[in-house]
Formats: C-alpha cells, sequence, structure tokens
C-alpha cells in the first residue's frame, strides 16, 4: 500500500517537474513558432484595400506575374536565380571544397596545426567585418587592392565590381566562396578525426593511394556528417543568400529571396505580399527537403564504428 | 617486395600532390591574414596621408586613431563605447539564456522518456529541417505587438533555446548513465535538485563550449539587432551604419580601426578556448 502511494506520489512529483520544465519552452514555441507561421500562412491569403483588411488570392496572383512577366515592382525570376545560384554555391562548390580541404589538414599536410586555425577564422569574424574589408579592397577609389588586381584581366581599367551590373553577383558569389569554407572545413575535419585509425592504417598496409583512400575509406566512414551538411544545406535552398546588406544592398542583380523580404520589413511595406512569397517556397522547399534526406540517407545505410 | 615498390610510388605521386595543395592552402591563408594585416596599418595610419598614398606602410604609429574611434563614431546618440556596452549585454543574456535553456529541455529529454518528451525531440528535428523561408515580417508585427521590439526584452525571443544546442547536449546526457539520476533519487534527491546539482554540473564544459559559440554568433550578429534592435547598435551594426555617416569618407583609418576594436575580442575569446570548443562539439549525424 505504502510502495503504490509512494509511486502514485512520485509520479506527480515528476509530471509537476516536466511541466515547470517546459511550461516556458513549450509558450516560446506557441508563441515563436506555431503563432508566426500561423499567421503568416493566413497573410497569404490577406491584402489591405483602403486600410481594411480582406481575404483575397491576389498575392497569389501578383506572385504569378512578378514570376512570369517583366515586373516594374519585383523582379522574382531574377532573385530566385540568385538564390538558386548561392544555394549551388554552398551545396556544389563550397562542400565539395571543403572535403578537400580537410583530408589534407586530416592527413597533417606541413603546418596543418596553423592552417586549421586561419582557416576557421571567417566563422569567429563577423560578416560585418569581412564583408566591408573586402568591399574596401574592391573599391578603386580608396585603393583597393583586390580592383587593383582585377584590372589586369579587364585591360587595365580599374572597375569597382560591387557596383557594375553583372560582376556584382560573381564577386558577392566569390565572398561567399572565400569565406564559406570555414565551418564545413570544421565538421568534416572533425569526423575525420574520429575516425578509428587501425582502418586507415590496414588500408594503407593494403597500398591504397591517396584518391582511393579518400574515395573508398573515409568519405562512406564520415558519411553521416556529410549528410548531414547536404540535408541542412538544402533546407536553406530558398534562403540562401550572401551579405547583401553589406556588399550590394541587394543592387545590381544580386538581390535573393530572403533579402527581399528582409528590405520589406525593413521599409515596414505591408507584410501579406512577402509572406506569401514566404509561403510559397517553404511549400516548394519541404518536399525538395524530404526527397534529398530520403536519398542522402539510403546511401551507406550501415556504417558504424 | 611488389608492395613496397608500389609503395614507393605512391609516395612521390603523393607528394607532388601534397606540395601543390599545401601552396594552395598557403595562398588561401595568406589572403586571410593579408586582409587583416592590411586592416590593422590602415588603423594606425594618418587619414590624409591615407588618401594621398593609399598603399604606403610609411607612418604607422597613430595609435591615437584608437581613442579618437571611441569618441568621434557615432550614430544617433550611440558612439563606439556605447556599442561596445550594446554588444556586450546582447551577446552574454543571448547566449547565456538560449545555452540555460536548451540545457534544460536536452536534460529533461534524454532522462525522461515518455510520449512528451519523445514528441518534442521529434519536433525539434522537424524545426530545423523545415525550410521556413518568410517569417520575418509576422515576426516583426509580433514584437511590436508583444513590447519586446526594440527593447532589451527581445532577449525573451531566446527562452526556447536553439536546435543545434539542444541536438549537442542531448547527444551528450545520452551518453552519461543513468545511474547518477537514480542514485540520487534514491537518495532523496527531487527531481530540481537531482537535475542542478548532480547531472547538470557534468555538462558545464559543454556548455561552456556551446556558449561561446553563441556569445560569438551574437557578436557578430547584425541583421536581426539592426531590424529588431535599432535603438541598440552593436559593433556589427554599427560597422554597417558608419558607413553611410560622412565622417567616414574623410576618415578611413578611424573606421578600420573600428573593425579590429570589433574584432580582437573574440579572436582572443576564441584563440583561449579553441581546444575546449573543438573537443565538444564534434557533430555527428542527426537521427530521426
Amino acid at each position: 500500500m505504502d510502495m503504490v502511494n509512494w509511486k502514485k506520489k512520485r509520479k506527480i512529483n515528476e509530471i509537476g517537474f516536466l511541466i515547470s520544465v517546459f511550461a516556458i519552452p513549450v509558450a516560446a514555441f506557441l508563441i515563436f513558432w506555431v503563432y508566426v507561421n500561423f499567421q503568416s500562412i493566413l497573410n497569404a491569403f490577406r491584402i489591405e484595400k483602403r486600410g481594411e483588411i480582406i481575404w483575397s488570392l491576389n498575392n497569389w496572383k501578383n506572385f504569378w506575374l512578378d514570376l512570369t512577366e517583366p515586373s516594374p515592382m519585383t523582379d522574382m525570376k531574377l532573385i530566385l536565380k540568385n538564390t538558386l545560384i548561392f544555394f549551388s554555391t554552398n551545396m556544389f562548390i563550397i562542400i565539395p571544397i571543403s572535403l578537400i580541404f580537410s583530408y589534407f589538414l586530416f592527413k597533417k599536410i606541413k603546418c596543418y596545426k596553423i592552417f586549421r586555425i586561419v582557416f576557421f577564422a571567417p566563422s569567429i569574424i563577423s560578416a560585418a567585418v569581412l564583408a566591408t574589408l573586402y568591399k574596401f579592397m574592391l573599391n578603386p577609389s580608396i585603393g583597393g587592392f583586390l580592383s587593383k588586381f582585377l584590372s589586369l584581366f579587364n585591360n587595365g581599367e580599374e572597375i569597382n565590381y560591387l557596383v557594375t551590373d553583372g560582376k556584382a553577383l560573381k564577386a558577392v558569389v566569390a565572398y561567399c566562396i572565400w569565406t564559406g569554407l570555414s565551418v564545413d572545413i570544421v565538421l568534416f575535419n572533425g569526423a575525420m578525426e574520429r575516425v578509428p585509425k587501425t582502418i586507415i592504417e590496414s588500408a594503407q598496409i593494403d597500398g591504397v593511394n591517396s584518391v582511393q583512400e579518400f574515395i573508398r575509406i573515409l568519405f562512406p566512414m564520415i558519411w553521416p556528417t556529410i549528410s548531414t551538411i547536404i540535408i541542412t544545406t538544402t533546407a536553406g535552398i530558398f534562403t540562401a543568400s550572401g551579405p547583401l546588406l553589406l556588399l550590394t544592398g541587394g543592387a545590381h542583380q544580386t538581390n535573393t529571396i530572403s533579402f527581399w523580404i528582409y528590405q520589406q520589413v525593413q521599409a515596414q511595406v505591408s507584410p501579406y505580399y512577402p509572406s506569401t512569397v514566404g509561403l510559397i517556397f517553404t511549400l516548394v522547399g519541404v518536399p525538395i527537403v524530404l526527397i534529398v534526406k530520403r536519398l542522402v540517407e539510403s546511401i551507406y545505410k550501415e556504417v558504424q564504428y | 617486395m611488389i608492395r613496397s615498390k608500389n609503395r614507393i610510388k605512391r609516395d612521390s605521386q603523393s607528394k607532388i600532390l601534397f606540395i601543390i595543395v599545401f601552396f594552395i592552402f598557403l595562398i588561401y591563408a595568406s589572403t586571410f591574414v593579408f586582409t587583416f594585416g592590411w586592416a590593422v596599418i590602415v588603423s594606425l595610419r594618418d587619414r590624409l596621408e591615407f588618401i594621398h598614398e593609399p598603399f604606403s606602410v610609411k607612418n604607422i604609429y597613430h595609435f591615437k586613431n584608437y581613442i579618437d574611434a571611441f569618441n568621434a563614431l557615432e550614430v544617433g546618440e550611440t558612439n563606439l563605447f556605447g556599442m561596445l556596452l550594446n554588444t556586450l549585454w546582447y551577446a552574454t543574456f543571448a547566449s547565456l539564456i538560449s545555452v540555460f535553456s536548451s540545457n534544460i529541455i536536452a536534460y529533461t529529454v534524454s532522462n525522461y522518456k515518455n510520449a512528451f518528451t519523445k514528441f518534442w525531440y521529434a519536433l525539434t528535428i522537424f524545426i530545423m529541417l523545415i525550410p521556413i523561408v518568410g517569417a520575418l515580417p509576422v515576426q516583426y508585427i509580433l514584437y511590436d505587438d508583444l513590447g519586446i521590439l526594440d527593447s532589451p526584452l527581445y532577449l525573451i525571443v531566446f527562452v526556447g533555446g536553439s536546435s543545434f544546442q539542444f541536438i549537442l547536449l542531448h547527444g551528450f546526457y545520452r551518453g552519461i548513465s543513468r545511474e547518477y539520476t537514480e542514485a540520487a533519487m534514491i537518495d532523496g534527491a527531487g527531481h530540481w535538485q537531482t537535475m542542478l546539482k548532480v547531472v547538470m554540473p557534468m555538462s558545464i564544459p559543454m556548455c561552456l563550449a556551446l556558449g561561446i559559440i553563441a556569445f560569438i554568433g551574437y557578436w557578430n550578429d547584425y541583421m536581426s539587432v539592426l531590424i529588431f534592435l535599432p535603438s541598440y547598435p552593436t559593433l556589427a551594426t554599427g560597422l554597417y551604419l558608419f558607413q553611410s555617416t560622412p565622417e567616414i569618407r574623410s576618415n578611413y583609418p578611424l573606421y578600420y580601426a573600428a573593425i579590429v576594436i570589433a574584432t580582437v575580442p573574440v579572436v582572443v575569446l576564441y584563440a583561449a578556448f579553441q581546444q575546449k570548443i573543438m573537443l565538444n562539439t564534434v557533430a555527428g549525424g542527426i537521427k530521426g
């Protein structure tokens, strides 16, 4: 009888504890996540007409027009294209280069300890600092080294890439690659360090070369880390962007979806159309993430060590 | 015999490859060293000399630029010193609140197995994977309605913790034997006591690592501060806002001094704890 009571009391205590722990996180989740996203969905069906908010499908129509026809307001086709360029840079340039760089750090290339620290620098230094320095280096009027260097390929003419249509986007993408390797290198290098040394040593005795070692042994062994990064990168497909606020302000054909939304909020225009654009790209993004997740998780299923 | 021949061949091939990659690494690393070295040099130059001879490295003893930067650089009512203070409170409290919440939640989810905690774990993974694009417009209105927009109360948005911290701490607690919890409970400790006094102290090294990563992130954050805390510019937002002030155009060395001031604290912080951070945050895969 006592035992039953004791157990009962313990259970009640436990429930009380769980409630007190989760009360704040649950409330925060309901307000800052559920409410926010629910309102975003409703906003997609609202417009403001003569100071009154009414239900409408106009946002969706406008989105279609912005996407398919030359629009004076928002060139949706361009900002979608730019977003996908930034995403592809992350996925097909930054991830592979980081993997290769990590491999050589892992193989203890000369001075690897110093390189590891320097390569990590972009993760601890603010984009506000790095992007500003980059911007100054590209500015011929204040002695930019980079613009001087690039003029060699431009018949000696010094131009400011960041304020030139057609060149600005390239300059922002180059910045993203320059600073973007950092985090991935840390994660890949950490994963490689955890691969048991015995596996690599036995492969070396079997006489594999560096390329084989990388592709046949290390790659499958660190696949859980690679797949996680691929999935999170895919989850950012429509939020991919560069530090546009600092480099171009979205001008000179560099704007992206997420920065365009940021601009709309900063300009305090009506929230309905930006919410619609966000919702549409979220809806397109979900199946893409799920498919990619399933694909990457079906490769090298049974790696365990 | 054959094997050793192969080996020699492999070594010479690899050697060339490693030399090539070494030079690529050297060039890549020097771009960062050079960019920063350049910023430090310019920050110590005279403003007029810089305009006339941007590439000169003569006469770089204007340490006074650093004092001037603190006095002369301002946006609205806030000067550089005020921005330093804003950065400190924002980064400190945001990282403390976020790590503490993530820690409590991670401990509870991994120690109390029931339908709700399982659901919470799945929910966290789900939120990480859902690629939400356009929450910002509603967030802005909501924060305004709640009265936390442009106020230190904005820090309340961090009480939910972060998914990244949760996942890592959850992995940490899963690796800890439940005997600690059970022994403490049998000795008559309550749930809170067991959590705060027995198990959580073990997570301090990891929390420190996660806290420093978060601190550096908030220190460097400029986009959310700019939009949600416009009256409280931090160093990172200051660097952006200065660009549109006329004083900068005639005094770039001062601006570079501000850049160095905004960078040195986080670099020192990271360097001091580098080993600890690396040890405690090597991420694996997400399961679920």
